[in-house]
């Protein structure tokens, strides 16, 4: 037989085979995915990857791609000891080492921003300004961000191995194990004299209540006039929102949600409006439910929003478990008030941070409240100064 | 005829099993489809947003390939690998700066403007902070797409919104692309004998240009040099080599390691410049910079002075796919001569010197502020001794 009738053989059957395994590759109408290209990635991810790596995180990942896809920041997959963690949160517990951190300006290390009372942390000295060069053998630097962050967030029994470097440059390894810690919701001091500043750290169930005792205490000693920080809150408590408007809000509507079916809920107060003037500090991480608290609020002449645009998240969300223990997060209603569309709220008095504060917490891992120019210009307002 | 036929469905049939062989793996997958099908289905019921079928999908390879935990290993779909192309070919102009993540305030930093760009021409500065593009408002979460949204055809225009650290000021600028080539190299001489060369990043033309700004500084009386790698994000690895070669005398220039026991060394020829030479890094040194500073440092042919470098020490792998899809896999990683594993490790100076704050924050520093050149100098005039 001819060569030229081998080869067009040859041709034509190698032909068929990649055509066919091409329209494979894509999915059919009935299937969410095609089966061929998932294995044909896995084979490739597999042989070429210059690590080992396990086929069940891709398909954690897999799922986790799946709802990311519908680049809702507050819809996604949780993991089933990622949904652990989460649950545990909503409680306002975590399990941790106690430390808060920011990158350092070089981010080849980090910074302790806050050490919480009563941690493990707490107890082997750490201090805020130490910095974090290592973590068990990973060194603290952008080129290892994903291992850094899962070590920081391990919740395990083993004990993880912090190298730190203190203020007069000695260096000492701190073996810390994870312990459950509770956070407070909130954290108050008087500023200025006659000025009550809340920080709003979470929203959780109860947390209106604290905020509310927080206000009559300093009503009590005679500060009337307050700031609420919610400039760094992405995760309220949905219910506690609906709350905490209602501190200062009198009667009427406040704001309604709407669901996928169409059904819509008023959220009305119920209870009389503080009379006093608050200043709401904004940032683009107040993010979630918590807008919707803004948004409402802001139309109030005795109140104030100081600071950057909020993230923009209209939502409100619900945690939904699955048989084996992952969850999904889904935003299931829009919320609004007075039918206007959501979208980042602009604060009335627009001021951003001082690169002078942002310096001096990655240098020295302090917040320093006098340069914190955000919450100088709500003290401002507050006592009558021009901004 | 009857044998053509035969011969056709013998390489069909072969291809064919070879290629749906691993289909038999369908057990693995009827688990996911179970799962996913619950997701879709809360989804469809709760979601209060809109769901694109595709996008689903999409985001299903995606997710699969990201779930090694790799940033570098990624899924891109036939329009992402698309525009990936053609990014790299150079079919989009830009307007002439170098970005880096800033995570301490989780903005767009500007690491370096380039000499008669679109951009110094408009008065762009270096840590300038990029915080809008046309009517886009940007901050880190967005550094992934800042350069889709800055570079477009040569001469349209650009209305790009910065934010000064040093004035504390916003600033608009309304900039025109243009397609430069930009020196990667640049040379001067610092003291008499002092000859000064800074490396930008490793592209093709970057090792020529190098020995003839070297010749030049040798002509001019250049009995040292020192070599300014910071900032340098990498590139081109054949390149680089060919720069290590020129310095050191013999050995190993770099290891490839693929992970699984796989390694590849590239040596040094003979020929070499042992002119005294001080190298200057930080932690925006990566890649290709770390594979030189590294090697100078291990074979004691250069002191190293500044910041551990960043660790970027890997190889990606672009695979396309018949669909049109591609991936992006890291698949292996260099190793210096004495075994230093780059990536996530850096390359550490031996002599440290940090910039204050003030000084990282400022745009463009003096000689006499530069803390770390002042001791490059210092270093380079007591090995010339």
């Amino acid at each position: 037989m001819k060569i030229i009738t081998w080869i067009s053989a040859i041709f034509l059957g190698l032909g068929t085979s990649l055509a066919i395994t091409a329209m494979s590759l894509a999915s059919t109408p009935e299937s969410l995915y095609s089966t061929t290209k998932i294995i044909g990635l896995d084979q490739i991810v597999g042989i070429q990857y210059f690590k080992e790596s396990d086929y069940s995180d891709r398909v954690e990942g897999l799922y986790a791609g799946y709802v990311a896809s519908l680049e809702d920041a507050n819809t996604m997959y949780l993991s089933a000891e990622k949904a652990q963690i989460y649950k545990m949160q909503q409680q306002g517990q975590e399990k941790g080492v106690g430390i808060k951190f920011s990158w350092g300006i070089s981010s080849q290390y980090l910074v302790v921003t806050e050490v919480i009372e009563n941690s493990p942390a707490y107890f082997a000295n750490i201090a805020v300004g130490d910095r974090i060069l290592q973590i068990d053998d990973t060194l603290c630097m952008l080129s290892n961000e994903l291992e850094i962050y899962e070590k920081l967030t391990y919740t395990g029994e083993d004990s993880v191995i912090y190298t730190i470097q203190k203020q007069d440059k000695s260096i000492t390894e701190v073996p810390l194990i994870p312990t459950y810690i509770t956070y407070t919701s909130v954290k108050t001091q008087i500023l200025d004299e006659d000025i009550g500043y809340i920080e709003v750290i979470n929203l959780n169930t109860g947390s209106t209540d604290i905020i509310k005792n927080q206000i009559e205490s300093f009503k009590y000693r005679g500060v009337n006039s307050f700031i609420l920080d919610v400039r760094y809150l992405d995760d309220a408590k949905f219910e506690e929102v609906v709350l905490l408007t209602d501190l200062f809000m009198d009667d009427g509507i406040m704001f309604s949600s709407v669901d996928k079916q169409g059904k819509v809920i008023e959220y009305a107060s119920t209870t009389s409006k503080i009379n006093n003037q608050v200043a709401i500090l904004t940032n683009s991480t107040t993010a979630g439910t918590i807008e919707i608290m803004v948004e409402a609020l802001k139309p109030d002449p005795s109140i104030f929003i100081v600071g950057n645009s909020t993230k923009g998240i209209g939502t409100a969300s619900e945690f939904i478990e699955l048989d084996d223990g992952s969850a999904l997060i889904i935003s299931t209603k829009q919320l609004y008030v007075d039918n206007l569309e959501q979208s980042p709220i602009e604060p009335e008095v627009v001021v951003s941070l001082d690169t002078q504060y942002t310096l001096n917490l990655v240098t020295y891992g302090t917040k320093d409240i006098t340069l914190d120019n955000q919450i100088t210009t709500a003290i401002n307002i507050l006592k009558g100064e021009d901004a | 005829m009857k044998k053509f036929f035969i011969i056709t469905l013998i390489t069909f049939s072969i291809t064919t099993g070879v290629l749906f062989y691993t289909v038999d793996a369908l057990d693995k997958t009827d688990v996911i489809d179970g799962k996913l099908n619950t997701i879709k289905d809360e989804l469809d019921s709760r979601y209060i947003g809109e769901i694109d079928p595709l996008k689903l999908e999409e985001g299903i390879y995606k997710g699969f390939v990201a779930g090694v935990g790799d940033p570098y290993t990624s899924y891109f779909t036939p329009s992402e690998f698309t525009t990936f192309m053609e990014s790299t070919t150079g079919i989009y102009a830009g307007i002439g700066v170098q970005m880096m993540l800033d995570k301490t305030d989780n903005s767009i930093s500007i690491i370096e403007v380039f000499e008669n760009s679109p951009a110094q021409k408009a008065g762009i500065l270096p840590k300038d902070k990029i915080i809008g593009a046309d009517d886009t408002k940007l901050d880190g979460d967005d550094f992934e797409i800042v350069p889709d949204l800055i570079k477009g055809k040569e001469g349209t225009s650009v209305m790009v919104t910065i934010y000064r650290p040093s004035e504390d000021v916003e600033i608009q600028f309304d900039i025109i692309r243009e397609n430069v080539v930009y020196p990667s190299v640049d040379y001067k001489m610092l003291e008499e004998d002092i000859g000064y060369v800074e490396i930008r990043s490793f592209e093709e033309l970057t090792y020529t240009q190098l020995v003839e700004g070297i010749q030049i500084l040798e002509n001019s009386g250049a009995k040292g040099l020192v070599l300014d790698l910071r900032n340098n994000p990498g590139g081109l690895l054949h390149i680089v080599e060919q720069i290590v070669d020129e310095f050191i005398p013999s050995g190993i220039i770099v290891s490839i390691s693929d992970g699984k026991g796989g390694k590849q060394d590239t040596l040094a020829t003979e020929l070499y410049n042992d002119i005294p030479l001080v190298v200057l890094v930080n932690e925006q040194s990566a890649s290709a910079s770390e594979v030189l500073s590294g090697a100078l440092k291990d074979h004691g042919r250069a002191k190293l002075v500044g910041t551990r470098t960043y660790g970027k020490g890997i190889v990606q792998t672009i695979l396309p796919l018949i669909d049109g899809s591609a991936i992006k896999v890291t698949t292996s990683e260099y190793y210096t001569s004495s075994g230093v594993c780059i990536q996530g490790t850096g390359i550490e100076p031996d002599y440290v010197v940090e910039l204050p704050a003030e000084l990282m924050i400022k745009p463009n520093l003096t000689t006499e502020e530069d803390l770390q050149l002042q001791k490059a100098l210092q270093v380079l005039i007591s090995e010339m001794e």
